[in-house]
């Protein structure tokens, strides 16, 4: 019997404090702390082709402004790509990486805004010699060139190596560390005034979602960890010498245990102060289209807020998810395919039984913000008015009108 | 067959009757092969090995297909070269039938232009065959299905100069014999995401093409390459199936010898409205392709080359390279192993050697030569030094480089070449391409490079860039949908690139 919260549920509890859902708290996470809730607006935009700048710097006004953060600053935005190819007639961008045209617009408003700086980041580079950012984007149907004139000075680095930095950096876990205490990191995690985490609004095969938590994951350098697998889902092997040693080598290897905790290191290690989540066009079912049983989804939904785990809050009600949701509830009972996954990262019994933990509890535990939707001020358009019930979608569940 | 559609039948014999023409025949390089089986032989042999049509109507259509109505079909198409129903085991009364029915159909054929090659289904009397196909004027054979190379042998040496076309299943077999026409089973052109054929896979997955350009191109390392003709008979096909089918053998210089299939050839004949514009569509690919027989002298481009050996016993594993380099788009031109001298290796950046299997001690050296000077040479454990536990060990040599691998296979080789070589060693690089295959031509010195682009996905793609090394004064994009436009060409570092805004199905990029 599903424990998630359906759309339905949703519905009956609007008129009701949220927070007073009977829900248990994730396994593993620490006590309820007072996290920090900001506010967080939502919108609902159907196309890419509306005018998202527009929309954008009607977002950022409505959760009180962002002008004094980015004016004369350097802003460094973590974009969310992963594998490529796509569904058919359906882009990279539509489904799996955040938008383009999301890209250009959010660099349009922070240029307008007069950041000094904007630097697109991601690790994208494998051994290719000569291997840009830029050709990764291209690769998803990018325009770069427009994404580049979009503000005064934008800039792209592949943050897998050292890019145009010297040497790594150094970033600690600022609190109490799950799993590592701190991280290296290409140099413009640290070089930036202003953070921002774009992520998309999806499904994950192995942690139930992606948003903009689940996005920092990719910050972390092959060029140090080799392979972000072995090291940090499964902990076979340690991470290399000269990086950060994971606190207890002995400690639970299995991913949906220790990937979320990881992901709240990430976050504690690099504080977000910008999350967007992209949910205009996103997929249900997995992270890429290479997930079996994914398919394209058209939600319509933009999020944004200050605080990464109050938008990630806030994105999960919104794909009709309880964000507080404990592990085997939708979505971090997962289903992972048992013929990729290493037998040691099977829980015994079916596929009935793999879980992640809920990264937006431990976030919340670890002090860095609220999945309590009682606590967060959500602007714009109210939550039950924007949602799109991703579970009910992908199980073809959805009534028509609203598919 | 209803009363309307024996109507029309009479009413297109009237025209076609009243509008005599006789036309030279097309020399064989310029044939368009189309398969255009019929008449009561066919019906016999399609009982024979149960593919005979369910459908009374599409039965009686290919009874009544060597009617001369048929002919107005090809009023203006390019098609040019028919595949006849011509020889099966049968009744000598039906054999005799369709002989005679042939016979009076083909020299309508001739009249318009046609050429007319007769279909062997199946092994006889090589001489008995070979004469009666003079008799009948037929300007070739074609032996459609399996046969010993004994009967092949003795049919070609009784038909003197009558061409004899084998439609071979596996293209190694044809590589290194010369012929003017070369026919090779190919696999019905389509791409599918892994997922929708209950594969999972890893997030570097593409689609899964089915292609025969990887095919055609085989054969172009010759001069002059012979003409190639892809048989392969779609199923369940719609109207931008048959036209993929045939921009994808045209792409690199083939052709698809054109097959309908058998409902739709019974509607094409009772001249229905969505037929006859599915027909049209491919007649208009078709002309495409035929409008542009300059590209076809143009070699395949590419700083890659992968070396065959002939005396290989495996040569389905070394097509395997071909494909999978293809598909991971990789530019590169075929060597065969007797071709491998100072002056050719002269002409590239990277060499695969994996099927020199060892290579001989001058091989060797020249190899090593083309390292020490800056070459990339890719070769299996037989070239020494292979890794013990990775799959490949990197050895600097000179100026370049060896990569040796432990156990080459195809897959792991054109996945890792795409990493393993800069955009400068490739030459043309495309981007956001999973359901596209590129193939590149010409190049050299006073000739333009001719890009094309094929989508396997039936949803159009957009924004596909093409970086290219050197220089460019312009780029011409043609596809057969549309007129021709110029793209815009931005510089990237020294490089050029282009983006093609929209790609239905095929394209051709023309950098001069």
């Amino acid at each position: 019997m599903r424990q998630g919260v359906t759309r339905r549920d949703w519905l009956a509890l609007s008129g009701l404090a949220v927070g007073a859902m009977a829900v248990r708290p994730a396994q593993g996470a620490r006590a309820v702390s007072t996290a920090p809730a900001e506010p967080v607006s939502v919108a609902k935009v159907r196309t890419y082709d509306q005018d998202l700048t527009t929309q954008f710097r009607k977002m950022f006004d409505q959760i009180g402004g962002i002008d004094s953060q980015v004016k004369g600053k350097t802003v460094g935005i973590k974009v969310n790509l992963t594998g490529g190819g796509g569904f058919p007639g359906y882009t990279a961008g539509d489904t799996h990486w955040v938008h383009p045209r999301v890209v250009g617009a959010v660099v349009a408003a922070f240029g307008a805004l007069g950041a000094k700086r904007i630097r697109i980041l991601e690790s994208a580079g494998g051994r290719k010699p000569g291997y840009k950012l830029e050709d990764k984007l291209l690769s998803g149907g990018w325009d770069v060139n427009t994404i580049r004139n979009a503000a005064p000075l934008v800039e792209f680095e592949d943050t897998n190596a050292l890019g145009q930095g010297k040497q790594y950096s150094l970033l600690k876990v600022q609190g109490k560390p799950y799993v590592f205490p701190a991280f290296q990191l290409n140099h413009s995690y640290e070089d930036c005034d202003f953070f921002v985490s774009l992520g998309k609004m999806k499904n994950h095969e192995e942690m139930g979602l992606t948003i903009c938590i689940k996005n920092l994951f990719g910050i972390t350098p092959l060029g140090v960890y080799g392979n972000r697998e072995t090291v940090f889902h499964y902990g076979q092997v340690q991470a290399p010498a000269g990086a950060p040693a994971e606190i207890d080598p002995k400690s639970n290897r299995y991913e949906g245990w220790r990937l979320p905790r990881i992901l709240v290191d990430i976050l504690g290690a690099r504080p977000v102060d910008l999350a967007i989540a992209d949910g205009i066009v996103s997929m249900v079912g997995g992270e890429g289209p290479w997930v079996l049983g994914s398919k394209p989804a058209h939600p319509g939904i933009l999020v944004v807020g200050r605080n990464c785990v109050n938008t990630d809050a806030v994105a999960a009600a919104t794909m009709g998810y309880n964000p507080r949701a404990a592990r085997n509830e939708a979505p971090f009972r997962v289903f992972k395919d048992p013929k990729s996954h290493p037998p040691e990262q099977l829980q015994p019994g079916d596929e009935m039984f793999q879980y992640a933990d809920n990264m937006m509890l431990l976030a919340e535990a670890a002090g860095l913000g609220s999945a309590d939707l009682n606590k967060i001020d959500v602007r714009g358009v109210p939550v039950k008015d924007a949602m799109f019930d991703y579970e009910a979608f992908w199980k073809n569940q959805m009534p028509k009108e609203q598919s | 067959m209803g009363i309307s559609g024996w109507c029309s039948r009479l009413v297109l014999l009237f025209f076609l009757s009243c509008t005599p023409r006789v036309s030279a025949l097309p020399a064989p390089g310029a044939w368009v092969p189309v398969r255009w089986t019929g008449g009561p032989l066919e019906l016999a042999w399609r009982t024979q090995v149960k593919t005979l049509p369910a459908d009374p109507a599409v039965r009686d259509a290919l009874a009544h297909w060597y009617e001369p109505a048929t002919l107005g079909l090809l009023e203006d198409s390019p098609a040019n070269c028919l595949l006849v129903t011509w020889s099966a085991p049968a009744d000598a009364g039906v054999h005799a039938k369709q002989q005679q029915l042939v016979k009076v159909y083909a020299e309508a054929a001739h009249k318009r232009g046609l050429a007319v090659l007769g279909l062997v289904y199946a092994a006889g009397d090589a001489s008995k065959i070979a004469a009666e196909a003079e008799r009948g004027a037929l300007d070739g054979l074609v032996l459609d299905g399996k046969f010993a190379s004994e009967f092949t042998a003795a049919l070609r040496k009784v038909a003197g100069s009558m061409l004899v076309v084998e439609i071979a299943d596996q293209a190694a077999s044809l590589r290194w014999k010369p012929a003017p026409i070369i026919a090779v089973a190919g696999v019905s052109p389509s791409a599918r995401n892994l997922s929708e054929m209950g594969i999972r896979g890893a997030p570097s997955s593409e689609p899964w093409i089915q292609s025969n350009i990887w095919l055609v191109r085989s054969f172009a390392f010759g001069s002059p390459s012979p003409q190639v003709w892809i048989s392969s008979q779609l199923e369940n096909a719609s109207t931008i199936d048959y036209a993929r089918a045939v921009a994808d053998a045209a792409a690199a210089g083939g052709r698809w010898i054109v097959s309908l299939d058998d409902v739709l050839r019974a509607k094409l004949l009772a001249r229905d409205g969505s037929v006859l514009e599915a027909w049209r569509r491919l007649s208009s690919y078709l002309k495409f392709a035929e409008s542009h027989t300059a590209s076809r002298d143009l070699a395949p481009y590419g700083n890659v080359g992968i070396v065959l050996d002939p005396a290989k016993t495996n040569q389905v594993l070394a097509d395997e390279y071909l494909n999978l380099a293809a598909r991971r788009q990789i530019p590169y031109r075929v060597v065969a192993r007797s071709g491998l001298t100072t002056a050719a290796v002269a002409n590239f950046r990277a060499l695969v050697i994996t099927e020199l299997d060892p290579p001989s001690a001058s091989e060797r050296k020249l190899l090593q030569d083309f390292a020490e000077n800056g070459g990339l040479v890719i070769a299996g454990p037989s070239w020494g030094g292979a890794p013990k536990t990775e799959p490949f060990v990197e050895v600097q040599v000179g100026k370049g480089r060896v990569i040796v691998y432990k156990d080459p296979d195809p897959e792991a080789v054109a996945r890792d070449l795409k990493e393993l070589f800069s955009d400068d060693d490739l030459g043309v690089v495309p981007f956001n391409v999973p359901s596209v295959i590129t193939f590149a031509s010409g190049g050299s010195p006073g000739q333009p490079l001719l890009v094309q682009l094929l989508n396997y996905f039936d949803h159009p793609v957009e924004a596909i860039t093409l970086r290219v090394t050197g220089k460019f004064g312009s780029a011409r994009l043609e596809t057969p949908e549309g007129v021709a436009v110029d793209l815009p060409l931005r510089d990237a570092d020294g490089k050029t690139e282009v983006t093609i805004p929209k790609l239905v199905l095929w394209g051709a990029v023309s950098l001069k």
